[in-house]
């Protein structure tokens, strides 16, 4: 505190010196002192003096306001009683959260376990394209044009190695089994198209279903082929080729070589005494075609050898040097028109 | 200085969980908050509700609370929230504004003022007369700043002003009041006018 800062104080500014204010409001006798003191020095500070001190006296005279005896002591009590509520329903809280985000995680496991062991896997091939896939044991499938497979999502999980197939697909399937007694889960490899059902233990086998017809074409080991329909079994040798028809359910052997049936691989047709009309449902299987003979008498021809199926181009160019025909292209239609 | 260390140290201790700390706060701060509720709002349940909420609420958010070096400007505004909240809450159903505080119970009363008979003069009556025309926002300015001695800033704060606004609208009023003792009486009608209409902000 400096006297001489009080030497032009007026009023307002003695108003809002704290120096002044604590002075008029406690009395404490050092700060009575140095006042008096001062305004001895400086009389003309007097005034001014005396007015902000009547002022603020005013002030400090306004009606003071005591809380109820008791009313301190009460509400505390009334305070800490709902903190300690709070505090057990806080710890309440974080236990329902707990549970609850348990609970949560225990549904979301269990759909995500529901979802990856009933739903399946879906490949499919469009018309002149094929795709090579592995499963989760190592077999290797050939899937041919215009086909789907279908696998689980958890075949790795599941007792029996099972997968259903339209369209055509050429199966290596590894094998898993070591004991031929004692054949354990996980170990049996299940194929079926709508008309049949394929078993084997670890072999390598064409499966085609077109038109409602399946054939089986064993290259390699042995299979169990059943008819859906009518529930009887044919148990397959290496080279065997075996028909199953849909509408009958028929098990019936064909004159063909398995590995002949399987050449599509190597994107060729090998034909032995076969009909130009299968050879053109073939086509149209693959590419997505309509093919017309515009002499149907045509299609009745026996022929042999070896086609390239490589591309629709190549095929068509084949087909029409052996049947001496030309081909007219009108979108997803194909004419073979004799040659006059 | 050491008063504001142990204000930031007791304030820490109570975020941190310690129940001893509230009560300590509790028992330094109560009658401050109790007598500064009642003011505003004249009712010893309503400014019961009001301490309560304050305290609890503290209580219950201190993990979120920031840390702070004094706890009575904290307080208060904090109270000032409550008590802005509750009157929302109690004038729903009333067409009140809720910053219109129609009350501010200070009451100057020149015989407990301790005044020398020889500086009873004509101007000290008059001032007095002046001084209960206060308006409630002036009374509860001067009311912070002469009782519980707060800065212009802290008083702006708790009564969501501009500082600048409140610093004029307190100098003002100390003007006013000034110009009161120093006036002769025919003039001391204009500024009863003039007052009135400070109370616009």
């Amino acid at each position: 505190m400096n006297k001489k800062d009080y030497l032009n104080s007026k009023t307002i500014d003695f108003l809002e010196d704290s120096n002044f204010i604590r002075l008029i409001k406690y009395q404490y006798a050092e700060d009575v002192a140095f006042w008096e003191q001062l305004l001895d020095e400086y009389p003309e500070a007097r005034p001014f003096f005396n007015s902000a001190s009547i002022q603020l006296k005013l002030i400090l005279s306004a009606n003071d306001i005591i809380a109820p005896t008791g009313l301190k002591d009460r509400l505390w009590s009334e305070i800490k009683a709902s903190n300690l509520a709070n505090n057990n329903a806080t710890r309440l809280r974080k236990r329902i959260y707990y549970w609850s985000s348990g609970i949560a995680a225990l549904f979301a496991i269990t759909a995500y376990i529901s979802w990856f062991m009933l739903s399946s896997i879906t490949v499919r091939t469009a018309y002149g394209e094929s795709k090579k896939l592995s499963l989760p044991d190592g077999s290797q499938i050939v899937l041919n044009a215009n086909s789907t497979l279908r696998y689980p999502r958890a075949y790795a999980w599941k007792k029996l190695r099972q997968i259903s197939l339209e369209g055509e697909a050429y199966f290596k399937v590894v094998h898993l089994n070591h004991n031929h007694d004692e054949i354990r889960q996980g170990e049996l490899f299940r194929a079926s198209t709508g008309t049949a059902q394929v078993e084997v233990l670890g072999t390598e086998f064409n499966l085609k279903e077109r038109r409602g017809l399946t054939t089986v074409a064993l290259v390699k080991g042995s299979v169990q082929v059943r008819s859906l329909k009518t529930g009887i079994s044919y148990l397959m040798k290496e080279g065997n080729v075996v028909e199953v028809d849909s509408t009958k359910g028929e098990i019936s052997t064909a004159q063909i070589s398995a590995s002949q049936f399987a050449s599509w691989k190597e994107g060729k047709l090998i034909v032995n005494h076969t009909s130009v009309n299968e050879i053109i449902q073939a086509f149209e299987d693959l590419y997505g075609y309509k093919v017309i003979l515009d002499n149907p008498t045509l299609g009745q021809k026996k022929i042999g050898g070896s086609i390239s199926i490589k591309s629709e181009q190549s095929l068509l160019f084949t087909l029409s040097n052996i049947l001496n025909v030309n081909v007219k292209k009108e979108g997803k239609t194909i004419r073979l028109e004799s040659r006059r | 200085m050491n008063f504001q260390l142990s204000d930031t140290d007791i304030w820490a201790r109570m975020l941190k969980g310690d129940e001893n700390a509230l009560d300590e706060i509790y028992q330094v701060y109560f009658d401050s908050l109790y007598r500064y509720g009642m003011r505003i709002l004249n009712n010893e349940d309503e400014v019961k509700d009001c301490l309560h909420n304050l305290f609890t609420k503290i209580w219950e958010t201190r993990t979120k609370l920031g840390p702070t070096d004094n706890i009575r400007y904290y307080l208060f505004s904090a109270l000032k929230n409550v008590i802005n909240s509750h009157y929302t809450k109690e004038k729903k159903y009333q067409k009140v504004e809720i910053n219109d505080q129609t009350v501010f119970d200070l009451q100057f009363n020149l015989e407990s003022a301790y005044i020398k008979k020889e500086e009873l003069t004509e101007k000290v009556l008059q001032l007095s007369q002046a001084m209960k025309q206060l308006t409630p926002r002036q009374k509860e300015i001067i009311y912070l700043r002469y009782f519980e001695e707060m800065s212009y800033d802290q008083i702006s704060e708790i009564m969501g002003l501009t500082t600048k606004g409140t610093y004029k609208l307190s100098a003002r009023a100390l003007e006013s009041l000034r110009q009161i003792m120093q006036i002769d009486k025919g003039l001391l009608l204009l500024l009863f006018m003039e007052l009135k209409k400070i109370n616009v902000f």
